[in-house]
Formats: C-alpha cells, sequence, structure tokens
C-alpha cells in the first residue's frame, strides 16, 4: 500500500483511495475507541464517526504519522461520545442478555485464535485490565491507551490529547501507577511473566 | 534516604519509555541502584506497562469504509453547469424586472399624468394656481367693481372630463412583449438544462458507486 499516494488521492475527494486506508486502518481505530469507552456499540459508532470527520478534515492533515493523526481523531470522537454519554447516562458498562443480567464471559472479548482454556484465561485477564482501565478517570485513560496500547510516542499523544507534553508525562505515570495498583486485585490472572509483587504498591510522597 | 515523590515516579516513567535526558538518566540509575524502593516503583511500572502492551489489538466487527452519502461526497459536476445555472438565474432575473417595470411603474406613470394635467387646467390655464390670487391682491382696490361681464370672463372655464375608454387604456398593464417571452422562455431552458445535466451527473455517480453502498 503506497499510503502518501493514497493520502494524496484521497485528499483529492478519491473516496476509494481514502476505502483503502479505512480498511488499513480500522481495526487500530476500533480497538482504541473500545479501551477508551468499554463498549462495541458505542466503539464503533465513535470508529465511524471518526473516519467520517477524517475524510471530510482531510485536508488538514499535514504530513507526519498519519495512524496517529487518526488516532488523534478517534479520541475526539470518543470524547464527544462520552460527553453525550454523561447527558444520557443509560448505558450498562457491562454486556447484559435478555433479562438484563451480566454475561459472565462478555462476546466483545472473545478470540477465536485460541483453546478454549486460553481463551477463558486471555479473556479473564483481558477483562481485568479493561476494568482497571474503565477505572482511570478519562483523560489519564486516553493517555495510556494511546501510548501504552497504541505505541503512539508523547509528542503524538499530546498533540491527539491538546495537552502539554508535561501534563502527559504527568498523567501516564499517574495513570500506571493506578492500574498496577487496580490489577494488584488480580493478582492470579495474571501470567508469570507479568506477575506483579505481592505487597502494597509504594506510595510516593505528596500523592494527591 | 527520602521517600519518592511523584516528581521521582514521573521520572521513572519516561525513564522507562527512553525519554529522558542523558544527563537525568545517569543521575536516575544510581538513585536506583541506592534506592530499593525507588527500583520496586520502577519495576511496578514496568509491569504495568507490559501488561497494557499485552492487550490483543480487537477486530472491527464490521468495515468502516465510508459510502459517498455518508462522506456527504456530490460528483463532479461538468463546468457548464454553473454557467447555465448563471446564465437561467439571469435571464429570470431580467425577466422579472422588465415585466416589474411594464405592469407596474409605468401604468402608475400614466394614471399620475392625466390628473397632473387636470390640476394645471384648472387653476387657469398655466402658471400654478396660487401665483394668480397673489400677483392680482395689490390692484384690487384701484379696480372699478367688476361687471357681469367680466366677471363671465374671469370664471375659471369648465374642466373637460377626459373620455372614459383613454382612462381605461391608460391603466390596462402593457401588452406582454415577444422579447419578454424570449427571455422567459430562455430561463426556463437554461434552468432546465442545469437541472437535467444535475440528474444525469447524480444517476451516473449512484451507478458507479453502487458497490460501496
Amino acid at each position: 500500500m503506497d499510503e502518501p499516494a493514497l493520502i494524496r488521492a484521497a485528499q483529492h475527494g478519491d473516496l476509494d483511495a481514502f476505502n483503502r486506508l479505512v480498511l488499513a486502518y480500522q481495526d487500530n481505530v476500533f480497538s482504541t475507541a473500545l479501551r477508551i469507552l468499554g463498549d462495541e456499540d458505542l466503539a464503533a459508532d465513535a470508529s465511524q464517526e471518526a473516519f467520517i470527520s477524517a475524510f471530510r478534515g482531510l485536508n488538514g492533515y499535514r504530513g507526519g504519522s498519519f495512524r496517529a493523526w487518526l488516532l488523534r481523531t478517534v479520541t475526539n470522537a470518543c470524547y464527544d461520545e462520552l460527553r453525550r454519554r454523561k447527558r444520557r447516562p443509560t448505558i450498562p458498562l457491562e454486556p447484559v442478555n435478555d433479562e438484563e443480567e451480566e454475561i459472565e464471559t462478555p462476546r466483545w472479548l472473545a478470540d477465536t485464535s485460541m483453546s478454549p482454556e486460553q481463551r477463558v484465561e486471555a479473556d479473564e485477564l483481558e477483562h481485568a485490565i479493561q476494568h482497571c482501565l474503565e477505572g482511570l478517570p478519562v483523560e489519564f485513560r486516553t493517555v495510556v491507551v494511546l501510548a501504552d496500547i497504541q505505541g503512539l510516542d508523547y509528542v503524538e499523544v499530546a498533540a491527539a490529547v491538546r495537552t502539554p507534553l508535561g501534563t502527559v508525562k504527568s498523567r501516564l505515570a499517574r495513570a500506571r501507577l493506578r492500574l498496577r495498583e487496580c490489577l494488584q486485585g488480580f493478582g492470579e490472572l495474571l501470567p508469570d511473566t507479568f506477575r506483579l509483587q505481592d505487597k502494597a504498591a509504594p506510595q510516593p510522597a505528596g500523592r494527591t | 534516604m527520602a521517600d519518592p515523590t511523584f516528581r521521582d515516579v514521573e521520572m521513572l516513567s519516561t525513564y522507562l519509555d527512553g525519554k529522558l535526558s542523558q544527563s537525568d538518566s545517569v543521575r536516575l540509575e544510581a538513585r536506583l541502584a541506592a534506592d530499593p524502593e525507588l527500583d520496586s516503583i520502577l519495576q511496578d511500572l514496568s509491569g504495568a506497562r507490559s501488561l497494557l502492551r499485552s492487550l490483543p489489538q480487537r477486530r472491527a466487527p464490521r468495515n468502516f469504509t465510508l459510502s459517498p452519502q455518508k462522506a456527504g461526497v456530490r460528483p463532479p459536476l461538468p463546468r457548464a453547469y454553473p454557467v447555465l445555472r448563471f446564465a437561467s438565474a439571469l435571464a429570470a432575473i431580467l425577466f422579472f424586472f422588465t415585466f416589474l417595470g411594464n405592469n407596474v411603474a409605468l401604468p402608475a406613470a400614466q394614471v399620475a399624468a392625466p390628473a397632473l394635467a387636470q390640476d394645471r387646467y384648472a387653476s387657469g390655464g398655466g402658471g400654478p394656481a396660487t401665483e394668480a390670487p397673489q400677483e392680482s391682491a395689490p390692484i384690487v382696490g384701484a379696480l372699478p367693481a367688476p361687471t357681469p361681464e367680466m366677471g363671465m370672463a374671469l370664471a375659471p372655464p369648465e374642466p373637460t372630463p377626459v373620455p372614459a375608454p383613454e382612462q381605461a387604456k391608460a391603466s390596462s398593464p402593457a401588452p406582454f412583449q415577444a422579447w419578454q417571452g424570449a427571455l422567459l422562455g430562455l430561463a426556463l431552458v437554461l434552468g432546465g438544462s442545469a437541472l437535467l445535466v444535475r440528474w444525469r451527473v447524480d444517476r451516473d455517480f449512484k451507478r458507479k458507486t453502487r458497490n460501496l453502498q
């Protein structure tokens, strides 16, 4: 895929070219939205909105990482979605069945490439991490999703969340520390390589 | 040994990502070697980051490709389209103003003209009606008493009534000129052509992008 050529064509209104870029990045965009929003339907809506906004605002792309630019767009779409959800706070945080009961192993965590046992373990670990992510304030969550899950560098994250670089570093540190504390409660789910120390997380002085 | 502060945690987090300056890294590594609590925080941050990085990328539940409707894309129009549209609008405007001029402004002027002529005639045949008494006032006492003959001569003549058929003719709308009809026809033809061009382009565009719907 000649990405720069596709971007140039899309900037001139070539929808086919843009759709090839969509197919290349839609998993990245959807995954980011899912980690920030924690709900598959909302994440799908935000992803679709992000691609529409991206196409309409494509002339605002001035080079650099196109993936980072798209993730910035989906971050904005997620913020919009969260604002809407704040106005209408009736959406369940966990998938529920017809009887309004929480589904034990949600469909949105399923991965067909593993054995049933592996899948259960992976699902539970992923569920635990997602649970801890959702416990973070949204501004911390967004930074940690973009930096640690999507692998953007600090400058790209700062541009995506329109925040100074120093604030990004601070939020990332706090988010990692809070996640560490939260994940201690799921110690038995963590794989050996990631097993966290079974002790209370150190409390840095002056913590707020 | 001082308790680690949040400034230390931020430095450790930045160090973990390899974004700390060389000099700061050297200083921090020296502290890490001497301070197990600081090293423990570094391990915690590293563990949390590793777990986050281990999260699998979720697959999109459907394709998010855009249809022309979703993207708000309109087909490119031929260059003749804006010309046709502009010419059609211009012809319509010209027709409107000439029609307005002939049927509103002109009859009003034609109605006003006979009324003005009638006023002038009533004031004594010529100058304004107010001028005559002012000019004659100073010499009224010097003149002999008016005789019936003189009175007859000074009396204003009876206004001649304007014939009714002429009034009716003046207030009726001007006949529809042939060139106005041509202007109207031109506006309709050009406007219709613009709509036809647009419809054909839209139809062709829909056919071409049917697979994207």
